[in-house]
């Protein structure tokens, strides 16, 4: 096992009759909130469930922080918290017994259990509704009372499929928070599954993305982040036309925005000294200097149309996903 | 609202060994079941039958002096469990018939009584201790923890089988400790000593079965109460079965299979009561219980094969 890696697959196939779901997945995932994205059917739940030991694997190994997979799936189980995507509850339990149940079926003793399950929805903002039946929650309530069920035995891993859906926007910023809150003050590893590529960045340091059973990406946030050719944007009040053609005379290529909006290609942040002088020289006044970043969404797309383009993907499926992005992308702005 | 939070705390105490694990499920579902106000009720019920079987063995201790209680008890072996050879024993000699007065009076509560319990008992609680959770997903919360398909299951059949224990080897536990203390001497217990075996045998023989075949139909169905038709369809048939083909004029005008013995194959309920009356060592001379073994073997086996399938398919989505 390589250091930090809380998990590492290596190869990893799994077939469902004729359809291919995980086709030779490898990949790494270490401390830190990791977002594991794709579009609908690309395996991203078998991937979910195959680490859990729920689903069996054709061929593939690795390991889950430290246990051979997937050979030690019940040991792995044990360390592992999980938000199902599905809706699932115990008919006729009360919450707080719901989360009692998960704590106990994970090794807690049962007053001990009761204790913790409180604690856990105390911090997951479940009040008095705790007592009531879990058939009558809503489902932001039912969304909650899961997570509480993933922490209450204190996993180092907790996975989270789609833990949003179903919150309004107060709920969803808060969970959000308690996720970074896991990760950073507490040291959990996160596996996030989600469509909703704002909750990517606002809380995951890495992100993986899974297109028709394989890794299209897999690589920090922050590196994603970085365009294949670096960029300088720039929002220039005064002498737009003046500095374009002054870096043009450098050899150097822009991309302009009408009125303020300038792109300057090629350029790394190390050199904004030479920006800042041909904009003192032609007179011109920068309001805004910064570093281009490559958004989540075009990234996303880019890695569907890949997939699409090699045959993998039916394009109803890229159609869907530049929706998904587009119209995520429009409701983030 | 608390009253004051902590936010998110570490949690770092003993756990339970994994292999016991699934014995929350069963209290969780014994919990679950037992709030049910009907339940108490029927279990309540379920424990008279106790006291009339109470009373014979009190008939049988006052005939080991009394000849009227003597001829009485004789009467009710011929009469009702149709054994006038333990009648003519009794009638020599009672004291050396006490075995097997015991055995009989014993699968007479098993037999009778309790059996139509389990089966009502069953019909209420079982339907819906698989296909509930197959409705609501409950199996991810389950198997999301270090959980197998199999102490799944015995999670959820341990919940019949203490219902099953609490209306049939409990009772029949405290009638024996109960003929015990009503015995004239201590050489009661010599005698009888293997009572408490056989009642846990013949417990087990009702229960493993049954429970087996309950939740193969509640695994089968998201709807409990096509499960419970199923259920007691499968007994209905049998006892209507049995009683259509051991009919005297049918018997009598039929071929030679109708008067045999393997007819009680085609009744659940009678096929058990065979092998608990071999249990019980309380089979007529002649009776071979094998084919009844082995029939319910072979329906137990295939049920828990079924429905470990059946609950494990719903992972592979």
């Amino acid at each position: 096992m390589s250091d930090a890696a809380v998990i590492e697959l290596n190869d990893v196939y799994k077939r469902y009759g004729q359809r291919l779901a995980l086709g030779g997945v490898s990949l790494r995932i270490e401390p830190g909130v990791t977002g594991l994205l794709g579009p609908n059917g690309s395996g991203k739940s078998t991937l979910i469930k195959s680490l859990m030991g729920l689903v069996a694997t054709e061929s593939g190994d690795g390991h889950v922080l430290g246990h051979p997979w997937p050979r030690s799936a019940r040991a792995i189980r044990d360390l592992v918290g999980y938000l199902p995507e599905d809706d699932c509850y115990v008919a006729g339990l009360q919450g707080v017994e719901s989360v009692q149940l998960g704590g106990r079926l994970s090794g807690l003793p049962r007053l001990e259990a009761l204790r913790r399950a409180h604690e856990v929805m105390d911090f997951c903002d479940i009040g008095q509704e705790r007592y009531r039946q879990v058939e009558t929650y809503s489902t932001g309530m039912r969304q909650k009372l899961k997570f509480a069920q993933a922490l209450v035995h204190d996993p180092p891993l907790i996975i989270l499929d789609e833990p949003t859906t179903g919150l309004d926007p107060g709920q969803r910023e808060a969970l959000l928070n308690r996720i970074g809150v896991l990760a950073k003050k507490f040291g959990k590893t996160i596996l996030l599954s989600t469509h909703i590529l704002p909750d990517v960045r606002q809380v995951c340091d890495a992100v993986v993305i899974l297109v028709a059973g394989r890794v299209r990406l897999s690589a920090s946030l922050e590196s994603m982040s970085r365009p294949a050719t670096p960029e300088l944007n720039l929002w220039v009040e005064e002498g737009v036309e003046r500095l374009e053609a002054r870096v043009q005379a450098e050899g150097i290529a822009t991309t302009r925005r009408p009125p303020y909006e300038l792109r300057i290609v090629g350029l790394e942040p190390e050199d904004a000294p030479r920006v800042w002088g041909w904009a003192n020289e032609v007179g011109a006044a920068i309001r805004k200097l910064e570093p281009a970043r490559a958004s989540l969404e075009q990234t996303f797309v880019d890695a569907v149309r890949e997939a699409a383009a090699s045959g993998e993907l039916e394009p109803r499926a890229l159609e869907s996903s530049k929706l998904a992005a587009a119209e995520v992308s429009h409701a983030d702005h | 609202m608390p009253i004051i939070d902590l936010g998110y705390r570490r949690w770092a105490g003993a756990r339970s060994v994994r292999p016991l694990r699934w014995l929350a499920i069963s209290s969780t579902s014994l919990h679950l079941v037992w709030r049910a106000p009907w339940l108490r009720r029927l279990l309540m019920l379920a424990w008279l039958p106790s006291i009339p079987v109470g009373l014979s063995f009190f008939a049988y201790e006052q005939s080991l002096q009394n000849f009227e209680w003597r001829q009485l008890l004789a009467g009710v072996f011929t009469n009702m469990f149709n054994r006038p050879d333990i009648s003519a024993r009794i009638m020599a000699d009672p004291l050396e018939a006490r075995h097997d007065i015991w055995a009989m009076l014993l699968l007479a509560f098993f037999r009778y009584p309790q059996s139509l319990n389990m089966v009502v008992l069953f019909g209420m609680v079982a339907p819906r201790i698989i296909s509930y959770d197959l409705r609501s997903r409950a199996y991810l919360l389950y198997f999301s923890r270090p959980l197998s398909v199999t102490e799944y299951m015995l999670g959820k059949a341990m919940v019949l089988i203490v219902l099953l224990a609490m209306t049939c080897t409990v009772p029949a536990l405290g009638v024996y400790a109960i003929g015990l203390a009503l015995s004239p001497d201590t050489s009661t217990i010599l005698q009888t000593w293997d009572m408490p075996l056989r009642i846990v045998a013949a417990s087990a023989t009702l229960a493993i079965p049954t429970a087996a075949l309950a939740i193969l139909y509640s695994a089968f169905t998201t709807e409990s109460r096509y499960a419970a038709f199923a259920w007691f369809t499968t007994w209905a048939l049998g006892w209507v079965a049995y009683g259509t083909l051991t009919s005297s004029e049918l018997a009598a005008a039929g071929p030679a299979i109708l008067i045999d013995d393997r007819v009680r194959l085609v009744s659940p309920y009678h096929v058990l009561g065979e092998i608990q009356a071999a249990v019980f060592g309380a089979l007529p001379t002649g009776s071979d219980p094998l084919s009844a073994i082995l029939l319910v073997s072979v329906v137990t086996i295939a049920a828990v094969i079924v429905s470990h399938y059946r609950i494990a398919s719903q992972l592979r989505v």
